[in-house]
């Protein structure tokens, strides 16, 4: 089936977003990318993947509220469409499947 | 996590500000809030993780990050902006201009006038200055033609640069060096060597030329009537201008018509074009160069190598480097020719306009720095002019601003309040250029006299366009840029609310202009002033002399051939006892009071000297000084009235005289004679007199020595002093005479008044010149003085009005209202003295006698510029003085 590509740091980006359930925005990203990915990625690389989801349709965002520390600026939040949910779940899909392919002890390659 | 300080407090660190800068000018508006406040919390985040200072590290790598396109594009606008130069726009701009201009007529009538008299001047002179700079390039292959001119050391002068090379070097050059394409060389007539006999009358030439095969092959001609191989296909052709065959014959078809000169019949074969105006061969009479190869003799005399005497063009190759080809010439020379005195090189032939250090030329040369000056002046006036129109608009902001506030209100924005302006000044200077354009035709009689060429004012020819457009685009930025940005920068609020708009600093550049416009015209009427006086004084120098009582006649040279010495030496006697007669017929006239013989056409002298022939006690071998030399009988100076510092003048009644000599005291001083002169060993006689030394030429030059001798055979020049009052019946009388003693013969006179003013032509030139553009560009500063204190007094009208209830005298009440401008005008004098002081001395380095410049120049120049300010402020000021303030005052 014809599907958008999505790139693999697009894809972690959008599972970030559908994640945090409509209150993922850049900094939060980051932060929780960073934390639990073991990445270093930086804000504008973020920033920029969400643009790229945003263009094809995959999440839609609206403004939050301001904090302090933002100097009274507001969110912008993100939350995942139902066309980025689909697009998730038939990747999820395709791997399993392919992973049900995979015997449970492959033989490994010796030599590097 | 550390806690965080509250947002706010001045101890919480804020992200590098010069970053923050950078990203709010490049992300797109729509972008930055919710970007920055990411970028800020971060920033927030990581102090607390790293610390403040890899935290700001780190801001910035974000920052510089966060260039990509996406960031940067802005959105499109919710609303449809119309485009900014849309019709009913611009309509509507022209529109109210229309309206403004209208109602403002004072203001509408000084601005467009002095823009359109500036114009006018700018176009003109600019017109002039690029026929200059488009001098010779309507030939083909323009850049790759190239004059031959030597450096020449003679015993008169060292390194004199002459146009002339010899006469073999154009074949030399043609059969020897491959990088010639094409070579042609040409000669000119001696001064009113030339005479022209059309069925009986005399048309002298003052200058004719010969030319070769090739020159019609290099330079350009339009042939109207023959062709130039009819003509130079028999030697006794001729080629005349369009102009010089209507003279000749009235008419231009005259291909076949014979003219003599001397006692040879030439026929004319071809008729061309006049010579444009931007070319350098200014001449009307061409002769084929073959008739000067007719007799044994000539054919002799070409086969030089040693003088100089042919103008040599040559047409390189495009590969050509001229630098060699001038090296190849110069080893011609050293093959052929004896004396190592010329070192050639190669001039080109647009460079050759503006060549003014040959000493004798027979081309039009223009001082490059005329050029310059010119165009400075032509853009001073332009400047000047605009600055009125930007000073009268500014001052109108007052009266503006409401417009532009409600214009700003109802959603103008700024490019669009800009573009207003300019439309606004477009059409404005559209109307002073269609003006000048009508001007411009109407000066252009005038213009052509003074210039002494003919421009034609053709808006189709494609220079004169550019000129105008180029004009055009200058004015319309000048008048246009600073108002359109000073007005579409009210803020509408500030205007409401009734703050000053911006009043201070627009007051102090409108003075700041008003002091540069003044200072341009102090300077130029202290250039009037010091000119005029230069002029002055160099013509009472020569008024030692009744100049308008004297004048020369010339009888020219019979061409006789002669053959033997004898024959000479006979023919020489029968002249001289001819002329003799004549002068003893001359002396009966009752018109004539004094005659005199001279070798020279006139004591007016323009600078030929001659070195050799003379000799005295005491002269070391080598020592050739130039001197001019009169040879004069002893009547002269009953006419010139030499003051002599000693000895005596000529003695008819002592026949040694003829051998005698009188000096001037130049010459005894550079001959390093020692007292006692009178006496002394000079040639064959002896030093008589010496005499007070005399202008014989114009002061840019210093006075030579000069050598007088009484004994000159065949001295064809009469000097001749009328009686007061007589001089067109004296020469009437003369002419007679002549006609009498030489028939068939052209006979050259002027008068010596009409010679110095040809000497001084350049000088009164310049005079004429500066008095016109410091007349117009004291015009246009008083138009805008007009404007601006119609203004102001207009604004002030109600505080003058107040005055004169509270008893002010109308006196008091000028003053107050001229004051401010009058020390403007006291600013300009004293910014305007220095450069002018600068300026007149370098003028005045041409001459080497000279008036010395005094204090009284600047302060008259001063007093001049105050009283046509005060003339022109107290016009408006007076008549609001006299207002009756219940007018003023009655509507509150």
């Amino acid at each position: 089936m014809k599907r958008t590509y999505l790139g693999e740091f697009e894809e972690i980006v959008l599972l970030m977003v559908a994640g945090m359930d409509g209150e993922a925005y850049g900094v939060g990203i980051t932060h929780k990318l960073n934390e639990e990915t073991d990445r270093s990625v930086r804000l504008n690389q973020v920033h920029a993947a969400l643009h790229r989801l945003q263009e094809k349709g995959m999440v839609a965002s609206r403004l939050g509220d301001p904090t302090p520390e933002r100097g009274g600026r507001r969110k912008l939040l993100f939350t995942v469409t139902a066309y980025g949910y689909r697009t998730l779940q038939e990747i999820k899909a395709v791997r399993a499947q392919l992973w049900s392919t995979v015997p449970i002890t492959p033989k490994l390659a010796t030599s590097l | 996590m550390n806690p965080k300080p509250p947002a706010g407090s001045p101890d919480r660190p804020t992200p590098p500000r010069l970053a923050d800068r950078l990203l709010e000018w490049f992300v797109a508006p729509h972008r930055l809030e919710t970007l920055q406040g990411d970028l800020h919390e971060e920033f927030a985040y990581q102090v607390g993780r790293v610390g403040e200072q890899r935290a700001r590290w780190r801001y910035w790598r974000e920052v510089l990050g966060f260039i990509r396109p996406y960031v940067i594009k802005r959105a499109k606008s919710e609303y449809t902006s119309p485009f900014l130069l849309s019709s009913v726009m611009l309509r509507n701009y022209f529109k109210i201009a229309w309206r403004n201009s209208i109602n403002q007529k004072m203001h509408s009538v000084l601005s467009v006038g002095s823009l359109s008299v500036a114009i006018t001047a700018a176009i003109l002179i600019m017109m002039w200055v690029q026929n200059e700079l488009r001098f010779d390039t309507y030939h083909s292959s323009i850049d790759r033609i190239f004059l031959v001119t030597n450096q020449h050391q003679s015993d008169i002068a060292q390194n004199v640069i002459v146009e002339n090379s010899p006469y073999l070097l154009a074949a030399a050059m043609r059969q020897q060096l491959p990088d010639v394409e094409l070579v042609t060389h040409m000669a000119r007539s001696q001064k009113n060597e030339v005479t022209l006999n059309v069925n009986g009358n005399y048309f002298t030439e003052e200058f004719t030329v010969y030319v070769d095969q090739d020159w019609f092959r290099m330079f350009r001609y339009e042939f109207l009537a023959g062709s130039w191989q009819s003509f130079l296909a028999h030697p006794y052709s001729l080629m005349l201008t369009q102009s010089k065959a209507r003279q000749l014959f009235n008419d231009i078809n005259v291909t076949g018509r014979r003219i003599r000169i001397d006692s040879t019949e030439y026929v004319v074969q071809a008729v061309v074009k006049d010579n444009p105006v931007n070319s350098s061969f200014q001449f009307d009479v061409y002769i084929p160069l073959s008739v000067k190869l007719i007799t044994k003799t000539q054919r002799e005399e070409a086969q030089y190598w040693l003088y100089p005497t042919h103008k040599t063009f040559v047409r390189l190759r495009p590969s050509a480097n001229p630098t060699q080809t001038a090296q190849a010439i110069a080893a011609l020379y050293k093959a052929n020719r004896d004396k190592d005195d010329l070192s050639p090189s190669l001039l080109p032939l647009q460079a050759l306009h503006f060549q003014t250090n040959f000493n004798i030329t027979a081309f039009e040369h223009t001082d490059v720095r005329n050029v310059n000056i010119f165009t400075l002046l032509a853009l001073v006036l332009l400047v000047s002019a605009c600055v009125n129109y930007v000073n009268l608009s500014i001052a109108r902001t007052g009266i503006r601003s409401k417009e532009i506030g409600i214009r700003k209100i109802v959603g103008a924005g700024r490019s669009q309040l800009f573009s207003q302006i300019m439309a606004e000044s477009a059409l404005i200077s559209l109307i002073a250029i269609m003006l000048s354009v009508l001007l411009a035709n109407v000066c252009l009689p005038a213009f052509n006299t003074f210039t002494n060429k003919q421009f034609i004012f053709d808006l189709t020819e494609w220079h004169i366009s550019k000129l105008l457009l180029g004009t055009w685009v200058v004015t319309l930025l000048l008048i246009s840029v600073y108002p359109a940005l000073l007005l579409s920068s009210i803020n509408p609020l500030n205007l409401f609310r009734g703050a000053g708009l911006f009043q201070v600093r627009n007051t102090s550049i409108r003075k700041g202009l008003i002091t540069v416009q003044f200072s341009i015209t102090v300077l130029m009427v202290i250039g009037v002033i010091v000119v005029y006086r230069q002029i002055e004084y160099m013509q009472r120098q020569h008024n030692a002399y009744n100049r308008s009582q004297l004048l020369t006649i010339q009888v020219p040279d019979e061409h006789v051939v002669i053959s033997s010495f004898e024959q000479a030496q006979e023919q020489t006697k029968k002249l001289q006892f001819r002329l003799e007669a004549l002068k003893q017929h001359l002396l009966t006239q009752a018109a004539i009071k004094q005659v005199a013989r001279m070798n020279l056409e006139s004591v007016v002298n323009d600078g030929y000297r001659i070195s050799g022939g003379i000799d005295w006690d005491g002269r070391s071998p080598d020592y050739q000084p130039s001197y001019v030399s009169y040879g004069a009988d002893s009547d002269l100076n009953t006419i010139m009235k030499f003051k002599l510092v000693q000895g005596r003048w000529f003695d008819k009644a002592i026949s040694s005289d003829k051998e005698n000599t009188i000096l001037n005291e130049t010459a005894v001083k550079q001959f390093g004679l020692t007292q006692p002169v009178i006496g002394k060993r000079f040639n064959e006689g002896v030093i008589i007199g010496v005499v007070k030394d005399f202008y014989y030429q114009n002061m840019h030059e210093k006075i030579g020595p000069v050598v007088i001798k009484a004994n000159l055979p065949n001295s064809r020049s009469f000097l001749i002093e009328t009686q007061p009052g007589q001089a067109v019946p004296a020469l009437n009388q003369a002419i007679a005479a002549f006609k009498s003693a030489f028939p068939d013969q052209p006979l050259f006179y002027s008068f010596m008044d009409e010679e110095f003013e040809a000497l001084y032509r350049n000088d009164t030139k310049a005079l004429q010149f500066m008095s016109i553009i410091s007349g117009l560009s004291i015009l246009i500063s008083c138009m805008g003085l007009l404007g601006i204190t119609a203004l102001s007094t207009e604004q002030r009208q109600k505080e003058i009005g107040i005055r004169k209830v509270l008893g002010a005298s109308v006196a008091s009440i000028v003053a107050l209202l001229s004051k401010d401008f009058l020390k403007l005008v006291l600013v300009a004098i004293v910014i305007a003295s220095p450069v002018a002081w600068y300026a007149v001395n370098r003028w005045l380095q041409d001459f080497a006698y000279k008036v010395s410049i005094e204090w009284g120049v600047f302060a008259l120049a001063g007093v001049f510029a105050l009283f046509v300010a005060l003339l022109t402020v107290s016009i408006q000021s007076a008549k609001a003085a006299l207002m009756n303030p219940v007018k003023s005052l009655r509507n509150e």
